[in-house]
């Protein structure tokens, strides 16, 4: 623990030096600007640049201008990361069986700073803006989205989304960005019903469901349970988790769709 | 054999990546596209409605319906899985008329619009002697009656019988009962003497449970919850182990007819109950066998001059954690149940004791000494994730699980003298189970309630 309150000390005294020297380099810096304009010749006259032509009209079916809901924070999972503690290196001790049952005494010592809170999990990347708006927007609409099918188009989003997000389309299924869009919103809006206990954590629990969605959103019937995760308590979380998230954000397209809960981190 | 607790977690991430590969291609593919794939956000707690209970026992009471709708409330608050509805909130009625069927359940919308996940409603009625209430957990979102029982206690026994009620309702949702009726053993010299005693899991019934002039110290329960087995000289020159029961169990002094001069420090029963995990000690060297609960059997698990003690039983029965001074300081290790495959388990720190394995074998709680100071920490089985779950200045002792491993119940001498605190595992909700009592040591949470 002291070892790790040293290195965080270090690190201050560090990125403190570091502040110096960037502080005098702008200093020289601004000197050099203000000779150069001072000295150097007469302003130059202005040039516009080239324009660029942006069909937003084709990229996204603008009812209204709606306002974008801001990401909800993701925090770190509550399951705890790896951390090594490293106490302070105490004496050799030899535990010697005491005249039992007695129990065991130890030493108390004064009262010591705290350890380092362990060290957490990183937080995973913020979803794409774009796909959040896009979502939205469509869902504002109502109306489903034109697919691009084009793969060119199609490729650089699922780059740019977290690996989670595109599970399905990195084994060769071709997604469009609307449908990615859509996918995106719709795993964020039943996460915000879904309540996972700790003991449905990390045990190797799926369960994969079909709900048939309207063009709102609104799921139709009742959830399909189509693979069961062993445990029936969690099935019916899941179900529960969906019925509780109708509507979902209006799709692409109405008809049935397949939802997989995977409660892995 | 030897890699299946440890490998567990790299196994079942394997199953799942198998698995969703399976439904993202040919499923999704031919029917509804690819599969949306939802991972868990943040972790909350349900929210559950509990109704005021009609009320026709006898003798009548007019207060007896709230006092049981709080006492309920407040054994699903200490659970933490079904946190209790504010009234306000209710959009529902506020008492139950009678218990209906799905068929004739009309509110449920009121209640999911009002943040309630799950409803319960009640009825008491009962005799002169006998408190009788008959209960129902709904889900409020599909609709569905999770639940329907009855309890019934004598009428002192109120509290107790809230509490049974309010982990039937964390049963009814989740598969695993609630913990506000679970007990609590430990050892406390408030008597004079130290003696083992017996409370409810939230701090409430403290009762002794031992009578007699010599120290009793390291209380386990049976794994039914029937007896509680505990280390004491009795009428001994040598420690030995005796059970205290309540009824199922013949109480006094166990496994007399082995290792007869030896000295018994300490006895753990397996999960299954039938075998006990026992430390003794010959010649110098402190070693732990292995033993049938009726003496058969019996084994020398450690072997060589070293100290070993303090084991822990896998929830599987099939490990044994404990501590060892054979690295020249006291780490813990673990080894099959014959003996066999022995790893060190720790690494950091110099001296690390007190394991206890967690019911769902995900995590071992043990203390590590900083500074002459104890802290409780968790490992996991394979050693990869160590972490702190409650640091104080002062020391922090004895950690034993919850049976549904969401919580520790240990002692501290945060306040002075030692006393009994429940932590969730995040490490939220201190909560201190006793006070000014002289010194409250060695807790063992007992297993669900029956």
């Amino acid at each position: 623990m002291l070892r790790t309150g040293h290195w965080v000390e270090e690190q201050r005294i560090e990125a403190g030096q570091q502040m110096r020297r960037l502080l005098v380099f702008s200093a020289l810096a601004h000197v050099a600007l203000v000779l150069a304009l001072v000295l150097g010749p007469g302003p130059r006259p202005l040039r516009a640049p080239p324009a660029l032509m942006v069909d937003l009209v084709a990229a996204l079916p603008l009812a209204a201008p709606a306002p974008v809901a801001p990401a909800p924070p993701r925090k770190a999972p509550a399951e705890p990361a790896p951390a090594k503690p490293a106490p302070a290196p105490q004496p050799k001790v030899k535990i010697l069986p005491k005249r039992a049952p007695a129990a065991e005494a130890k030493p108390r010592a004064k009262p010591r700073p705290k350890p380092e809170p362990v060290l957490r999990r990183r937080a995973r990347p913020k979803e794409l803006a774009y796909a959040d708006a896009l979502a939205q927007l469509r869902g504002e609409v109502g109306e489903p989205a034109p697919v691009a099918p084009s793969p060119a188009k199609a490729a650089p989003a699922p780059a740019a989304v977290e690996p989670a997000e595109v599970a399905a389309p990195s084994r060769g299924v071709r997604i469009s960005p609307e449908l990615l869009a859509w996918h995106v919103a719709v795993r964020r809006h039943v996460r915000a019903v879904w309540i996972t206990p700790p003991e449905f954590r990390n045990r190797g629990l799926a369960a994969e469901l079909v709900i048939d969605l309207d063009a709102q959103g609104r799921v139709r019937g009742r959830p399909e349970l189509v693979r069961s995760s062993g445990n029936p308590f969690y099935d019916d979380n899941a179900i529960r988790a969906l019925v509780k998230a109708s509507p979902l954000p209006a799709p692409p397209e109405a008809g049935r769709r397949t939802v997989v809960f995977s409660p892995e981190e | 054999m030897q890699a299946s607790p440890f490998k567990l977690r790299t196994l079942s991430a394997a199953l799942i990546a198998g698995w969703m590969s399976l439904v993202a291609g040919p499923v999704g593919a031919q029917d509804s596209g690819p599969a949306i794939v939802i991972t868990p956000g943040e972790s909350r707690a349900f929210h559950a409605a509990v109704q005021l209970f009609s009320d026709s026992g006898f003798p009548a009471e007019p207060q007896r319906a709230r006092g049981l709708r709080e006492e309920i409330e407040a054994g699903m608050e200490f659970s933490g899985v079904l946190l209790p509805l504010g009234h306000d909130a209710f959009l529902g009625a506020e008492q139950t008329k009678s218990l209906v069927t799905e068929a004739r359940r009309e509110d449920c919308a009121d209640w999911t619009q009002g943040g309630a996940d799950a409803l319960v409603e009640g009825v008491i009625g009962g005799s002169e002697t006998e408190l009788v209430v008959e209960y129902q957990v709904w889900d409020t979102a599909r609709c569905r009656s999770l639940a329907r029982g009855q309890l019934k206690r004598v009428h002192s026994d109120r509290v107790r019988l809230a509490k049974l009620l309010a982990d039937e309702v964390v049963a009814a949702f989740t598969g695993t009962p609630g913990v506000a009726g679970t007990e609590i053993a430990f050892v406390s010299n408030r008597g004079g003497e130290r003696e083992i005693y017996v409370m409810d899991a939230d701090g409430g019934r403290q009762r002794r449970a031992t009578r007699g002039n010599s120290i009793k110290s390291f209380p386990d329960w049976t794994p039914d919850g029937g007896a509680v087995l505990y280390t004491s000289y009795g009428d001994r020159v040598v420690p030995g182990l005796y059970l205290t029961s309540r009824g199922a169990y013949r109480p006094g002094p166990i496994l007399t007819g082995i290792l007869p001069k030896q000295p018994k420090y300490r006895g753990v029963f397996d999960p299954k109950g039938g075998t006990l995990a026992m430390v003794s000690s010959l010649g110098g060297s402190t070693a732990i066998y292995r033993v049938d609960r009726d003496g058969g059997n019996l084994r020398r698990l450690t072997q060589g001059g070293s100290i070993n003690i303090s084991p822990s039983w896998s929830p599987d029965g099939e490990w044994i954690v404990f501590v060892s001074d054979r690295s020249g300081s006291p780490q813990l290790y673990i080894m099959g149940s014959d003996g066999q495959n022995l790893r060190r388990l720790t690494y950091n720190g110099s001296y690390n004791t007190g394991p206890e394995w967690s019911p769902d074998g995900r995590w071992i709680v043990y203390e590590t000494r900083i500074h002459g100071q104890f802290d409780l920490w968790l490992i996991d089985p394979s050693g990869e994730i160590n972490l702190p779950i409650v640091s104080h200045p002062r020391s922090d002792e004895s950690g034993s699980w919850s049976p549904d491993s969401r919580k520790v119940v240990f002692s501290s001498t945060r306040r002075g003298r030692p006393d009994l605190y429940v932590v969730d595992l995040n490490g939220k909700n201190l909560r201190r189970l006793t006070r000014m009592q002289g010194e409250n040591l060695q807790p063992a949470w007992g297993p669900f309630a029956r």
